[in-house]
């Protein structure tokens, strides 16, 4: 497993699998003991709005083959997308059917399946990594170590942890209206309950 | 093990140069692949790279 390693120029980072004097990288991954892909890991990252944590502007979880060196799947999270979803993914395959219909569409490339953005959750309920190292390990059964379970496991809860509390924040009437049916007293602020979040709600 | 490392603007365009010119591409180039979704093998990783480093870049 090679380090991880964060990567700085001004207020953004890039944190990325390292290589030899800091040169990017990414992850191996093994069948029976032989190298036959890799995963790529790109997180795009910037200080927040308070300059006390960083925040994911970007970021890249990609499977690649080594028998050709090109992505099979990416799983991308871009936050100022404007043209396709903010969390999608793209599979690089092919399939006949598809073409056809993205041909009859119109569609300005119909035979490239990786062209199109698979939207899975939006910003706060998309994959994390962790849904894709099980993915790789339990469905495409690549190798892995033991005890890997309750790694992914925690990982996933501090994930999911992470982005219900930035749910609540975004849009707190919805978390004040479910906590009083669990039984909970909910007391607004003063001065009203804060602004909901247009893009939670509605950025594709 | 976590690794940090602060690159200089000189260093990272330094490494983008030096992307473009293993891949025998301008830059305008790389991105007319990625648009038309033609990249092969090792572009993909490269334009990925320089992807980041303007990412950083714009980090001043």
């Amino acid at each position: 497993m090679p380090p991880i390693d964060v990567v700085q120029h001004g207020a953004h980072y890039v944190v990325r699998p390292g290589g030899e004097q800091g040169q990017r990288a990414a992850v191996p991954l093994f069948i029976n003991g032989q190298r036959v892909a890799w995963l790529e890991i790109s997180i795009k990252c910037r200080l927040d709005s308070r300059n006390r944590y960083l925040a994911v502007e970007d970021s890249l979880f990609g499977l690649k083959a080594d028998v050709d060196r090109t992505p099979v799947l990416r799983f991308e999270y871009q936050r100022d997308m404007h043209t396709a979803p903010h969390a999608h993914i793209h599979v690089h395959a092919h399939r006949g059917a598809l073409s056809h219909l993205l041909s009859q569409a119109g569609h300005a490339t119909p035979h490239d399946m990786s062209s199109l953005h698979i939207p899975v959750g939006g910003s706060r309920l998309r994959p994390c990594l962790e849904d894709l190292l099980q993915f790789l390990i339990t469905e495409c059964k690549f190798d892995s170590v033991r005890g890997w379970e309750r790694h992914i496991d925690a990982g996933r809860e501090r994930w999911r942890r992470t982005q219900v509390a930035a749910l609540a924040r975004d849009v707190p009437t919805e978390a004040a209206r479910v906590l009083t049916e669990l039984g909970y007293q909910v007391t607004p602020p003063v001065d009203g309950h804060a602004e909901e979040s247009d893009k939670a709600l509605h950025a594709w | 093990m976590t690794r940090v490392y602060e690159m200089t603007r000189p260093d990272l365009e330094a490494r983008r140069a030096e992307i473009l010119a293993e891949l025998g591409l301008t830059r305008k180039e790389l991105d007319e692949k990625a648009a038309a979704y033609s990249l092969v093998a090792d572009e993909w990783s490269a334009w990925e790279e320089i992807r980041e480093i303007e990412f950083l870049l714009v980090g001043d």
